[in-house]
This record gives C-alpha cells, sequence and structure tokens, in this order.
C-alpha cells in the first residue's frame, strides 16, 4: 500500500456509499418489479452493511499496558491506567458522536436479561478497576463505552480485556470464551522481557479460536533493549512455527505526540504501522468481505429479475416455441418446490447434521468432564483438602473452563463445517434450476470477470460466513464474557464453607500418635465431602454447558434454515414469475405482442445496465481488497 | 540474646551422626550416609539462599547488588542457564559438577561479570557451577543463582523446580529462598505452593521472602516509580494467598541498588553533564531509551557515554539521577551511590536477610536437617529405625520454635480466629518482624530491661486471659498457650542473661 492512512479511509468510506447507492437502485428495481421477498433480503443486507461490527480483542497477561495502548488507538483517556491496580472488567469501546457509558451487572441467573445501567462518561473508569470490583453487591460483567474515535469510525469494535495470569487468575477462561466472537485479537507483551511460555501457550490456543492474530511490543521507550527482545520473540515464534507480525510501541511517546501535535514523536512512537495494520488487515479485510458478500447478494437478485423478462421474451419473440418454453419452465417450477419442501437434500442434511452435531458436542463434554473428575478424585485421594482447597478450586475452575472451552471449539467447528456441507448441497440443486432458468450463479458470473480474490469461495462463503455471523450475533459482545463468567462464579460459591474449622488445628497442635487413627479418619470423611463438592459442581457446569451448546445449535440451524429457505422461496417466485408471465404472452394477440416486446426489452436493458454496474463495482472491489 | 534455646541445632546434629553411625558399615545403606554427611555438611556451613522467580526477574541483578560486586552475568535475553551457587572461598575458584564429578573451570573476569569458559561441558549436563569468591557478603550466607521459571526452554524451569522442591529422599537444597516477582502472577503463586514442605512442619511462610522486583520499572519509569512500588508491595503483604506463602513482600530496584554499589566517579561527572544542560535538553533525551542512546543532541556527552549510563543505570536511573543533582541533592558521587542504595529497596532487604534468615539461621538448618532424616528414614530401612523416628518426633514436637513456625503458619492460613488487632500482635510475638527479644516485643533496642520485662508481663498476661476466655473456640485457645509459652520463654531468657 502506497497510499496515506487518510487517503484509504476516503476510498474505503466511498466504497461504502457506492455499494449503498448499488444496494438502493437494486432495491428500487425489486420494487418496481413487484419482488417484495427480493427487496426484503436486500434490506437486511444494507442493514449489515451501513452498520457493521467489527470486534478487536486486546489481549495479554497484566501488567502489560493493555489499557494505555487502547487509549493510543482511540485517542481517547478511556481505560483507566494505574501503577498496580489492573483491568478486572472487560470495556467494549465502539464509536459514537456524543460519549456515553454503560454498566452491565452479572445475574446469577444465566436465563435472566443482564441489568443495564447508564452512568456518568467520566464514572467509567471506576468500574473498570480491580478495587472497584467488589464494591457493590453485584459484580459488573461488561463495560459498554460510546465516544467519537476516528479509527472506530468503521464499525470497528475494540474490547480491551482483564490481563491473562493476574491473581484472580478465573479472567483467563474467560478471554478464551470470548476468543471465538472476536473477528481479531492483538496480543499485548513488553519489552521488559521475551515470551514467557504461558504467554506463547495462550497464543497457540488462541490462534485455534481466532484467524487473524498480531502483536503489539510496548514500553519501547523505557527499555533499552527492545529490539533484541523483539528479535528475541521472532525467533520464538519462528521455533513455535507461530507467524504474527509484531509491533513495538510506545504508548507514553504517542501520548506526548498527541498532547504536542509532533509528528515525530508519533513516528517513533510506532504507532503509525500498527493502526496501518488495524486499518488494512481488519477493517478493509472485514470490509471487503462483506462487501463481497453484497455483490453476490445484488448479482442473484438481479439475475432473478432478469430470468423473469428473459422468460417472457423468449415467449413473446418465438410464440411459435413457446410451448416448449411452457413445459420446460413447468418442470423448473417443479424443481424449485422441491427446494423448499422438507424433503430437499439441503433440508435433509441440516436436521440430520444438527442432531450428529448436537449429540456430537453433548459426548464429547462428558467424555472430558468424565476425565476430569476422575483427576480430581485422585489428586484429593493424595491430599488433605483442608490444605489444599484453595488452590485445588483455583485449579478445577480452571481445568473446567479449558475443558468447557475445548469443547465450544468443537461446536464452532463443526458449525462452519455443516454450514459448509449445507451450502454445498443447495447450491448443486439450485444449480438444476438456475441453469434451466438461464441464471447465472453469481460465481460464474464473477469467474466471468475474474477478480483476483472474488474466486469460487463466494458461494461457499455466503453461508460459512452467515454462521459465524449468526453465532457472533446470537451471543453479543455482552454474552461473550458471560457465558464463562457464570461459571466461575458459581464455583465461587462452592468454595466457600467447605473448610471445616473444628478439625484444621488438629494437626497443627498435636504431633501424638494417639490421635492418629481419628485423623486418618476426619481426613477420609474431608475427602468424600472435597470430592463430593467437585463432582457437584462439574455436574452443574456440564448441565449449563450442554443446554448452552443445545441453543446456540438450535440457533445455528435457525439461521441456515431462514437462509436458505429464503432463498428458496425467491428461486421458487422466480419460476413461477418466469412461468406466468410466458403463459400471459402466448394468449397476446399480434399488436399486444410487438408492443410488449418493445417494453421487456427495454426493462432488460436497464436490468443489464444495472447488472454492468454492479460488475464494475465488483472488479473495482477486487482490485482494491487485494 | 540472639535466640533460645540454642541447643536443636545440637539436638539435629546429634540425631544426624546417631542415624550416620547407623549406616556404617552397611551397604544397602551407602547412599543415605551420603545424604547424612553432606546434611551433616550443612548444618556447619553457612545458611543457603536461593533466588528464585520468573525468567528475567532480575534474579543475577539482586544477587550482585546482595554481594556488592557485579559476579554473575545479566543480559536482555534469557541468561542464567545453570544452578550457579556463589559461596565464600579463601580464593577466587569456578568448578562446576557434572555426573557427580567436580571439574575446575577456567575462569575470566574484566571490569564486570565473571565469566565461566563451560569447554566441553553441556549445560544440560551440568548439575551445578560452584563460584568460590573471597567476599565479606558471602560469609555468612552462600547465595544460590537460579534459572528462570516459566522459561521457553521448560528443560530449564524444570532443573529449577526440582532444585528448590523436597524431593524424595531429601529436604530441598536451599534453607531459604528469596522469591522474586514482578506483579505477582499466578505462575508464581504455584511456584510458592511447591517450595512448601508439608511433611513435618507443614507449609511455611517462614524461610521465603517475597521481592517485588524491578521496582523502577513500575509505571514506566516516572520519578515516583519506587513510591508506587511501595504501594503495590504493600498490597500484596496484605494478600491472603501471598501472606501464607511467604513471611512479606519488599520492593527492590535491582539495577539500581546494583549500579548504586559500585558507580564510578566517571559516572557520576557524566551525570553531572547531563543535570547541567539546559532543562529543555535533557528532557528530549529522557523521553526514550532510544533518543538517549541514539538521538543527536547540543548537550556535551558523547553518545558512548549515555549508552554507558543506560546500560548502567537504565532510564529510570538516569532520570532519578539527575533528579537528585539537580536539586542539590546529592552532590558528589559517594553521596549519588548511597542514594541510590538507600532508594534502592537493597537495605530493606539487608536487613530483613539479617533480621529473619541469620537471627533464625540456626532453627532453619535444624529445621532442614530434621526433615531430611525424616526424608532419608522414610527411604531407608535402618536398623534402628524406631528409635530414630521417636527421636524425631521428640525433637519437632518439643522445639518451641516449630511449634512457633506451625502457629505462625496458622495464622497466616487464616485458621485462627484472631481479631486483626491481635494477629499483628501475635505475629510479632513470634518473631515475624525480627527474632530478637525486642523485635519481638515491639520495642527499641536501647529499652531498659525493666520495661522489657513489663512488656513481656503485660503480653503474657493477655495471652492468659485469652486461653481462660470461657468463650474461646478450642483453636484460639491453643494457639493462645503457644503465645503463653513464647512469653515464658523470653523471661527465662532474660533470667538467664
Amino acid at each position: 500500500m502506497t497510499s496515506t492512512p487518510a487517503q484509504q479511509g476516503t476510498t474505503s468510506q466511498d466504497i461504502q456509499a457506492h455499494a449503498l447507492h448499488l444496494l438502493d437502485l437494486t432495491k428500487k428495481a425489486s420494487t418496481a418489479y413487484n419482488r417484495p421477498d427480493l427487496t426484503q433480503r436486500l434490506n437486511e443486507t444494507r442493514r449489515h452493511v451501513a452498520d457493521p461490527t467489527i470486534r478487536l480483542m486486546v489481549v495479554g497477561e497484566f501488567k502489560k499496558g493493555k489499557s494505555s495502548l487502547v487509549n493510543a488507538l482511540t485517542l481517547a483517556e478511556v481505560c483507566p491506567v494505574d501503577d498496580d491496580i489492573a483491568t478486572s472488567v472487560p470495556t467494549a469501546i465502539r464509536h459514537a458522536e456524543t460519549p456515553t457509558a454503560t454498566v452491565i451487572y452479572e445475574t446469577s441467573d444465566p436465563e435472566e436479561e443482564n441489568e443495564r445501567q447508564s452512568i456518568p462518561f467520566e464514572q467509567a473508569a471506576g468500574f473498570v478497576m480491580e478495587t472497584q470490583r467488589s464494591a457493590g453487591s453485584k459484580r459488573v460483567r461488561l463495560v459498554e463505552i460510546d465516544l467519537p474515535s476516528p479509527l472506530l469510525q468503521n464499525g470497528l469494535t475494540i474490547i480491551d480485556t482483564p490481563g491473562v495470569g493476574g491473581l484472580g487468575s478465573p479472567n483467563t477462561s474467560v478471554t478464551y470464551g470470548a476468543l471465538p466472537m472476536a473477528d481479531a485479537l492483538l496480543f499485548v507483551t513488553d519489552a521488559s522481557q521475551e515470551f514467557t511460555k504461558p504467554e506463547l501457550d495462550f497464543l497457540h490456543t488462541a490462534q485455534e479460536f481466532c484467524p487473524n492474530i498480531f502483536c503489539a511490543l510496548t514500553k519501547t521507550d523505557f527499555f533499552p533493549e527492545w529490539r533484541r527482545i523483539v528479535e528475541l520473540d521472532k525467533s520464538h515464534f519462528k521455533r513455535a512455527e507461530l507467524a504474527f507480525p509484531i509491533f513495538p510501541v510506545s504508548s507514553a511517546l504517542h501520548r506526548r505526540a498527541v498532547q504536542g501535535d509532533n509528528l515525530d514523536l508519533r513516528t517513533e512512537s510506532g504507532y503509525p504501522p500498527l493502526v496501518e495494520h488495524i486499518k488494512t488487515e481488519l477493517i478493509a479485510k472485514s470490509q471487503f468481505v462483506t462487501l463481497r458478500s453484497v455483490v453476490s447478494d445484488l448479482i442473484s437478485v438481479t439475475q432473478m429479475i432478469h430470468s423473469q423478462f428473459k422468460a417472457e421474451h423468449e415467449a413473446l419473440a418465438d410464440p411459435d416455441k413457446s410451448a416448449d418454453l411452457l413445459s420446460r419452465l413447468e418442470g423448473t417450477k417443479e424443481k424449485a418446490d422441491e427446494l423448499r419442501s422438507r424433503l430437499a437434500r439441503w433440508q435433509q442434511t441440516l436436521s440430520d447434521g444438527i442432531q450428529d452435531l448436537t449429540s456430537h458436542v453433548e459426548f464429547d463434554l462428558r467424555h472430558r468432564m468424565r476425565n476430569l473428575t476422575r483427576l480430581t478424585d485422585d489428586a484429593l485421594d493424595a491430599s488433605d483438602p483442608d490444605e489444599v482447597w484453595e488452590e485445588f478450586s483455583a485449579w478445577l475452575q480452571q481445568q473446567t473452563a479449558n475443558q468447557v472451552v475445548e469443547n465450544y471449539a468443537q461446536l464452532t467447528k463443526g458449525a462452519i463445517e455443516l454450514a459448509r456441507r449445507v451450502t454445498e448441497h443447495f447450491h448443486d440443486d439450485q444449480d438444476n434450476i438456475t441453469d434451466r432458468l438461464e441464471i447465472d450463479a453469481p460465481s460464474e458470473a464473477l469467474a466471468r470477470i475474474s477478480l483476483g480474490e472474488l474466486d469460487a469461495s463466494i458461494r461457499k462463503f455466503g453461508a460459512g460466513g452467515k454462521v459465524m455471523t449468526g453465532l457472533r450475533g446470537s451471543y453479543g459482545t455482552m454474552l461473550m464474557f458471560g457465558m464463562l463468567g457464570t461459571y466461575v462464579g458459581q464455583m465461587a460459591h462452592l468454595a466457600i464453607g467447605m473448610i471445616n474449622p473444628a478439625t484444621v488445628l488438629l494437626g497443627v497442635f498435636s504431633g501424638k500418635k494417639a490421635i492418629k487413627d481419628e485423623k486418618k479418619r476426619l481426613l477420609l470423611q474431608r475427602q468424600h465431602q472435597a470430592k463430593t463438592t467437585a463432582h457437584r459442581y462439574v455436574d452443574d457446569v456440564v448441565f449449563q454447558v450442554s443446554s448452552d451448546s443445545r441453543a446456540a445449535l438450535r440457533q445455528v440451524q435457525r439461521t441456515l434454515r431462514n437462509e436458505y429457505q429464503q432463498r428458496a422461496d425467491e428461486l421458487q417466485k422466480s419460476a413461477q414469475e418466469a412461468y406466468v408471465t410466458a403463459q400471459n404472452a402466448r394468449k397476446k394477440n399480434q399488436n399486444e405482442c410487438q408492443h410488449r416486446l418493445k417494453e421487456v426489452e427495454a426493462e432488460l436493458k436497464r436490468i443489464n445496465t444495472l447488472r454492468e454496474m454492479i460488475l464494475h463495482f465488483a472488479k473495482r472491489l477486487g482490485v482494491k481488497g487485494a | 540474646m540472639a535466640s533460645y534455646p540454642p541447643s536443636v541445632i545440637h539436638q539435629a546434629k546429634n540425631l544426624t551422626e546417631t542415624a550416620l553411625a547407623a549406616t556404617q558399615s552397611r551397604e544397602e545403606l551407602a547412599h543415605a550416609g551420603d545424604i547424612l554427611h553432606s546434611s551433616l555438611d550443612r548444618l556447619n556451613g553457612p545458611l543457603r539462599v536461593a533466588i528464585a522467580g520468573k525468567i528475567k526477574a532480575g534474579k543475577s541483578t539482586l544477587l550482585n547488588a546482595l554481594v556488592g560486586e557485579e559476579l554473575a552475568p545479566t543480559d536482555a535475553g534469557e541468561c542464567t542457564r545453570i544452578i550457579t551457587w556463589y559461596q565464600e572461598g579463601v580464593t577466587y575458584k569456578v568448578v562446576a559438577e557434572s555426573h557427580g564429578k567436580i571439574i575446575d573451570l577456567p575462569f575470566t573476569r574484566d571490569e564486570s561479570a565473571i565469566e565461566v569458559d563451560l569447554g566441553d561441558l553441556v549445560a544440560q549436563e551440568t548439575s551445578r557451577i560452584i563460584i568460590s569468591w573471597p567476599s565479606s557478603a558471602l560469609h555468612t550466607i552462600t547465595l544460590i543463582d537460579t534459572p528462570g521459571l516459566a522459561s521457553l526452554s521448560t528443560d530449564l524451569s524444570e532443573r529449577t523446580i526440582a532444585f528448590l522442591t523436597p524431593g524424595e529422599e531429601q529436604a530441598a537444597q536451599a534453607d531459604a529462598v528469596l522469591y522474586l516477582m514482578r506483579h505477582v502472577h499466578s505462575e508464581d503463586i504455584h511456584f510458592l505452593e511447591a517450595f512448601h514442605d508439608n511433611a513435618v512442619s507443614q507449609a511455611t511462610p517462614v524461610n521465603a521472602i517475597g521481592i517485588l522486583s524491578r521496582a523502577d520499572e513500575v509505571g514506566g519509569g516516572r520519578l515516583d516509580s519506587l513510591e508506587s512500588a511501595k504501594k503495590i508491595a504493600e498490597r500484596y503483604k496484605k494478600d491472603q494467598k501471598l501472606r501464607r506463602l511467604c513471611q512479606t513482600v519488599l520492593p527492590v530496584a535491582g539495577l539500581l541498588a546494583q549500579t548504586g554499589c559500585s558507580l564510578r566517579e566517571a559516572e557520576f561527572r557524566a551525570l553531572l553533564i547531563l543535570a547541567n544542560a539546559p532543562k529543555s535538553e535533557t528532557d528530549l533525551l529522557l523521553l526514550s531509551v532510544d533518543r538517549f542512546a541514539h538521538a543527536p543532541s547540543p548537550v556535551d556527552l558523547p553518545i558512548e557515554a549515555r549508552r554507558h549510563l543506560l546500560s548502567r543505570l537504565g532510564l529510570f536511573g538516569v532520570r532519578l539521577s539527575i533528579a537528585l543533582i539537580h536539586h542539590k541533592i546529592v552532590r558528589n558521587a559517594s553521596q549519588l551511590s548511597t542514594e541510590l542504595v538507600k532508594r534502592s529497596g537493597l537495605i530493606e532487604l539487608q536487613e530483613m536477610l539479617a533480621m529473619q534468615f541469620s537471627s533464625r539461621n540456626e532453627i532453619l538448618k535444624a529445621r532442614t536437617a530434621l526433615l531430611t532424616l525424616d526424608a532419608v528414614i522414610e527411604k531407608f530401612h535402618f536398623p534402628n529405625t524406631h528409635e530414630l523416628r521417636n527421636q524425631l518426633e521428640r525433637i519437632f514436637s518439643s522445639t518451641h520454635e516449630f511449634t512457633e513456625i506451625r502457629l505462625l503458619n496458622a495464622i497466616r492460613a487464616g485458621n485462627v480466629r484472631f481479631s486483626s488487632e491481635e494477629i499483628t500482635d501475635a505475629e510479632q510475638l513470634l518473631g515475624v518482624r525480627g527474632n530478637n527479644i525486642h523485635s519481638r516485643l515491639g520495642l527499641e533496642k536501647q529499652e531498659d530491661i525493666s520495661i522489657i520485662r513489663k512488656k513481656t508481663f503485660d503480653e503474657l498476661s493477655r495471652w492468659q486471659r485469652r486461653a481462660e476466655n470461657p468463650i474461646s473456640t478450642r483453636e484460639t485457645v491453643e494457639a493462645a498457650r503457644v503465645l503463653i509459652r513464647t512469653c515464658e520463654g523470653i523471661l527465662v531468657t532474660m533470667a538467664a542473661a
């Protein structure tokens, strides 16, 4: 990229405006030609384009300068920075013209709607810090902050997370749990030292959940050897077969640069390349992905309208062959009806697939938890719960959370694979119809103008992407941090009241053998009690998680079914319209025929013009996005 | 009147010797004999203090600061790869221990750290390096530098853990540990837990001190960084999890301490130039390390000199030194040196070491020896196992110091229902703030004997009342009895003196 960020910003906005313009034109056409079904689809697409959400999660060990980094990126002092106290509540920052802040509280019942409360913007910081957490009776789960910020204008949401590995360590699992919902992950480490093992382990796991990862190495103004550290980190990446870009930055210098409006300092701060990376690799790319699906929608809508007139045109132009045409169209109509029916192959694939996936995910969870329970039993048998309970419960929480996250990964992977299969089947069947209707599948239309990135995957992308959007949409930023947070909270309750104080000091003060047997009996009793508590906890988690997974899978099913049902309806309507218009054309007399033929030709020309515009736009998009 | 009764170390020695005698001329006990031999050596030697922590916590830097000269090599990347002992020696000597063999190693030392030539030795196969060095600082304490935990070469971390945690047949190699953390990370907690043997005296915060290292880096090196670090350490000190693992947390700026101990006249002159240059110019230089080490500037100090200062003091050290000179708080190299050491927190750490580890030296060593013996009896079949075990149990239950340690642990674990004021006083009486009588009573050193006696009686009757209070729970009564015994012990010691 040789263009400056400023120029880039205008072109990307320009492209978006152009896409919206084309959408409106096509919508007009679909309304004019009396296809409310297509209009509705275009409306949905338009909403998606006009108000995109791109989630960037900022993750790292605690006290690495995440909040300072977020402040530098948003050009606002929105996240509190403190020498000691760390961020303890995730903060989601979005763009808005007027600054507002909302606190969302935790509820004890996961089914219940979370309580939201608007707070004065200046107070937001207080809710985010470690110390404030236990202040009220309610625990804060998420703080949402809206403020005007140039980087966030294109729908970017930056999420500042509590540090991984702090004293309140269950945070880690909450962060893991939120990963699949993020479009990208900015991993923050600092120049004080090379990567540690926990950091690389985290990145290894994160890679499974989030495809777009990049790193910032902070505090380069303070550590003289930061270049060495970058080199060391890169070689660690190489050995671990990871390849994420690393951006050395200094938030302190950036702050100075903004205050004094000093360009040299801004360059020295290292921020410009990071911001550029976010713009090109995250915002532009996800815009590109969105626009790609817009183009796909536009092409298929215009093709369907086109097919109607094409059939009529054929019937009018060559009345002798109209009988042939009619019987062909009738066949097509039947095919389209089949595609809508419950017996269609894609429907079967979808309902079978969901059932299989549900039981697979559930089995996987039970299997994991059974192994975990065995481990806990062994661990408790070998120790005295009085001494180890606190560490043990923390360990159990961590392990459970890890297992839940891994299980969740299975669900996500399975859902995407299923979406791919359903899409494939749908398209195979659809080709039967589109071929007969002489509708070019969008992919083929695009293939003809051969756009670098707009390859055949476009048809696959359509649904795969929609599943993820569906999943993300159904969970939302709020639930990203909600799901696991609930379990962690539950465990904290269990941890209390476990230790029986009467038995504790027995071991402390007496070294006599006489009470050894009694001690042994008490120990066994404690172990038993501890095991029961652990089992109950694991049971509760299994119950909760499997009900959540079922809900998530139902959501996937609904999203996919609605999506393709709508497509099938559209196709059926197109086939129907084509048939009816062709039939009507037959009934017309010579004069009417000629007159109508002219009209239809004019309509076709208009639609072709629109199509040309869309294809031209697609071409431009292909070049820009590459 | 340092500690009382002094006999526990003799008891430990005697018992170890008894066990050792039993191993004589028995083939199958030869290995046990070796272990007991080294245990006995250990009882006679100085206290062994290991310096541990995650990688890059600043372990080697702190070691240098404690010795007072730059011995251990330090680097930006991971540096210490072999467990290295620094002990007092008559001459300068470096040996390596590999597969049970002792190998002499050539070494060089110019201006800075010792450079050891490992020759054909592979780091993985070397169990330790022993550096003998004539140094007064090493007279009472042998310092052990360890490779960092949470290292990416898992191998190194594992060795440190294996070294510091008690094995099957012997107690941990170090009597006490300084655990360095930057911010307290969950890894740190896990490690501290592992270091605590549960065998005889249970987990004990007595032999571990937490150190908030690299304190100068808190808050990106602002001038008030050390103040912030102090606040953080205060908070950690009160943290339940840490309280049961180490007895206190101290902030230390290792680099500042190390350089403070060895500041040179030329370095002071360079700092003077910076301090006397126009403020706007120095401010620009001090903005970032890159500017300080590379940027051209009208300040009359060559870039090499700036780089040297940066490597010796860090950006914070340079900023602090300039401020100190600028505000005329220090006027020459030796004043600056003193001020840096003072601010680094090294003195507090040294005092803590003297007060805690050195005055408890014998108890800690005896404890280690007895734990070793316990493990050996457990593993090998001695002809007189029964007798040895009884003796061991007698010492453990009759030595009041061990009971005190156990009570301290119970208090730290939150198992004793005292009020917070009672907890502070009880911990003090148990020797958390120093093991000698006046520290235990919270009195000044020069206090008159009658005042000491009065205070002891006050404490005694206070805990007696607590023990006899009908609404006190059983564990409170037990705890109060231990404290009563402590007060009585103090009175006995005073009477003897």
